[in-house]
């Protein structure tokens, strides 16, 4: 099993009641797997409500079956532009 | 065409004879143009010669609303501020909420020009048609809220409230990047429309009116206001609980907050914090501050109830945070409040406020200036008293303020050797991204039609973390993603409809027709994006008839530079990487090489004749 460390940022942290989390995934994870657990965690990753990033990238950018390295890091926040 | 959404009316006021007007606005040109920033653009091709200066009397000032400002539907509130701004030198539109929008339409108008200049201080109240002076030259060096309130002492009192514009000390000494403010807290922030309306000696504005926003259909626009507070009740709900604060964090650490004025991208979390949504929340939260008929109510009045800051109240949007804060090595949200406050006070834009404020701390960083040089004050990073007095400084032109009150302009005429530490496209300062981070963000600085700007020029983040095809460290594809943003933002502000919001009337790249055909009984879904596109290159032919070229759409030197440490370490912004996504932008968009838009593709847009003002 390998960790993956999840930090939740800006009004997630509230929501999440926590800053991170630690996901235990089989050593052959995949992107696509990762997906399914934090969705699992019951973050909305669709209709432009968060966003992940996964190693400074995208997460939806990621080949899905590209497999996950041990401590990794992904960070989700909401999704929220700027104001002026 | 219409059957609401419009009065078809503008009123036209001519400050040096005091005479008023009232002019139709015909409905092909709200077809063209929508409104707001569409409508200002059209104005300004028509009445703003390019020889004209930004203090010039023969300036002038106009203020569209949309079709949907001040209509029954959700966060109705925004407005179109288009004039020659003395920040770029160039046009300048700029966006603002407040009741000041909805309020001129209730007095039967859907825009206003001013024209002239006034011979003595002024303010000029509109009340339906009738239009009148309260000349008083005692309002100077009166902060813009200390002017609303003196202006509202003197109007009598109507059933709803009066809506006001006014300007502060800043703006009456002419600096650069002074704003407007709307109400009680919004402002035309960017581009120094404060000092232009201060050359025509303009103080404040009132409005009021007793008639009702005309919509097409009110059965159809009262179920789509329930349906949009529904959705964003759920879907902008962390948006109400901790605002635009909130990307602190995340722009951090994907390393593009900008750092002791962008030398790098990047500090410790530990250290940000200080200055993260939380903070902002737990320790200074007093109220949420909402715009006109908004449920979101974004805003986050903090109170700094203790230390060097105590008594301090403001509102700090993400921007303000950055640009005071990091970018200023400073991290503790006390002295942002402080700051915030401050140039709110003084009537100054808090994002060229805090660049120029960074760039100073970096010259004494460096031993290029000394205290000497500003009046004994020393201003390094992080010292948040010293940000308090450079601002005071900036504002009452003192010291080293005397040349930065003038902005990117003034300062790289008079001391053109300080230019490699200015963060600016064509004179306006950048916002809080550091491109760097995103490549397509250094295109949108380049290309928007007001300078460094990241509504006008393309909020790219998202795309660049969420679009399959754009890797945020690319060049590639970022040309079109650009315009296409441009053009969508181009609708979205000719509107009168909060950019918050959008979502909730799927004002996308692919809109939807409800919302548009209950206000005005015209179907505009099939043409917003292509009236975004005429819009952005209407304001395109207006930059170059004022001499941008493509060597104006520029990045900064410091963009050459990598990134020294954080999750971006490394990466920089070449001339041959602006000049790919240049090249691609201008190919989408049909200009030639020198970002001209080509006769075939005005043609397309309907602009093959724009007259040249005389």
């Amino acid at each position: 099993m390998m960790a993956i460390t999840v930090k939740f940022l800006g009004g997630l942290r509230q929501e999440m009641g926590m800053a991170s989390t630690t996901l235990w995934l089989p050593d052959d994870a995949t992107v696509a797997d990762l997906e399914h657990r934090l969705r699992a965690l019951g973050l909305d990753l669709d209709a432009r409500k968060n966003i992940a990033v996964l190693n400074q990238r995208g997460l939806s950018q990621w080949p899905p079956d590209r497999r996950l390295a041990p401590d990794e890091v992904v960070m989700v926040f909401p999704h929220i532009a700027g104001g002026s | 065409m219409f059957s609401g959404g419009y009065s078809g009316r503008m009123l036209r006021i001519n400050l040096t004879t005091r005479q008023c007007s009232i002019e139709p606005i015909p409905e092909e040109k709200l077809r063209l143009f929508l409104g707001a920033r569409g409508l200002g653009a059209e104005w300004y091709s028509r009445e703003v010669a390019p020889q004209v200066k930004p203090f010039d009397p023969e300036n002038k000032m106009a203020f569209f609303t949309g079709p949907m400002t001040g209509t029954p539907l959700v966060s109705t509130t925004k407005f179109e501020l288009t004039t020659k701004g003395p920040e770029t030198g160039h046009y300048l539109c700029s966006n603002s909420s407040g009741n000041f929008g909805p309020r001129l339409r209730e007095a039967g108008f859907d825009g206003l020009i001013l024209e002239g200049a006034s011979e003595r201080w002024t303010a000029v109240v509109i009340e339906n048609e009738g239009v009148k002076f309260v000349d008083d030259d005692d309002w100077q060096g009166l902060a813009p809220m200390e002017a609303r309130a003196r202006l509202l002492d003197q109007l009598p009192k109507r059933p709803t409230k009066w809506a006001t514009m006014s300007i502060g000390p800043a703006a009456e000494n002419q600096v650069a990047f002074a704003a407007v403010f709307v109400d009680d807290g919004r402002a035309f922030g960017r581009g120094g429309g404060g000092a232009v309306l201060a050359s025509k000696k303009v103080k404040a504005l009132a409005v009021w009116g007793d008639k009702s926003v005309p919509v097409a259909d009110a059965a159809k626009c009262k179920e789509i206001a329930e349906n949009a507070r529904t959705d964003l009740k759920t879907s902008r709900a962390k948006h109400r609980q901790l605002g635009t604060a909130q990307l602190v964090e995340p722009i951090n650490e994907l390393g593009c907050m900008p750092t002791r004025n962008f030398q790098t991208s990047w500090e410790v979390p530990e250290k940000v914090q200080g200055v993260y949504a939380q903070t902002l929340h737990d320790r200074y939260y007093v109220r949420n501050y909402a715009c006109y008929r908004c449920i979101v109510a974004c805003g986050q009045v903090g109170e700094v109830k203790e230390g060097p800051f105590a008594g301090a109240t403001a509102r700090p949007e993400y921007e303000s945070i950055g640009l005071l804060g990091p970018s200023c090595g400073i991290y503790d949200m006390a002295a942002v409040i402080a700051a915030n406050e401050l140039c709110d006070q003084l009537g100054m834009d808090t994002i060229t406020a805090g660049n120029l404020v960074a760039m100073v701390m970096e010259l004494f960083e460096r031993g290029l200036i000394s205290a000497q040089d500003n009046e004994g004050l020393e201003v390094r990073f992080g010292d948040g008293q010293a940000l308090l007095e450079m601002l005071r400084y900036i504002a009452q032109r003192r010291g080293l303020g005397a040349i930065i009150a003038d902005g990117t302009r003034g300062i790289l005429q008079a001391r053109p050797e300080w230019g490699k530490f200015i963060l600016h496209s064509k004179g306006m300062t950048f916002a809080a991204y550091d491109p760097r981070g995103f490549h397509g963000m250094g295109l949108a600085y380049a290309t928007s039609a007001r300078g460094a700007c990241h509504n006008v020029g393309g909020y790219t983040v998202s795309e660049e973390l969420m679009g399959k095809k754009y890797d945020r460290f690319a060049v590639e594809g970022k040309g079109q993603l650009v315009k296409t943003l441009q053009d969508n933002r181009a609708y979205i502000d000719s509107l009168g409809l909060c950019t918050v919001v959008r979502g909730a009337y799927k004002f996308s790249t692919t809109p939807t027709p409800e919302t548009l055909l209950a206000i005005t009984g015209y179907d505009f879904a099939p043409e917003l994006m292509m009236i975004g596109e005429r819009i952005s290159n209407l304001e395109r032919v207006i930059l170059v008839r004022e001499g941008v070229s493509r060597q104006d759409d520029a990045l900064p030197p410091r963009m050459k530079e990598a990134v020294s440490n954080g999750p971006v370490a490394g990466h920089f912004i070449s001339d041959q990487m602006l000049d790919v996504m240049l090249d691609e932008y201008y190919a989408v968009r049909g200009w030639d090489a020198q970002g001209k838009p080509r006769p075939e593709t005005l043609q397309k847009l309907g602009l093959a004749e724009v007259p040249a003002p005389v």
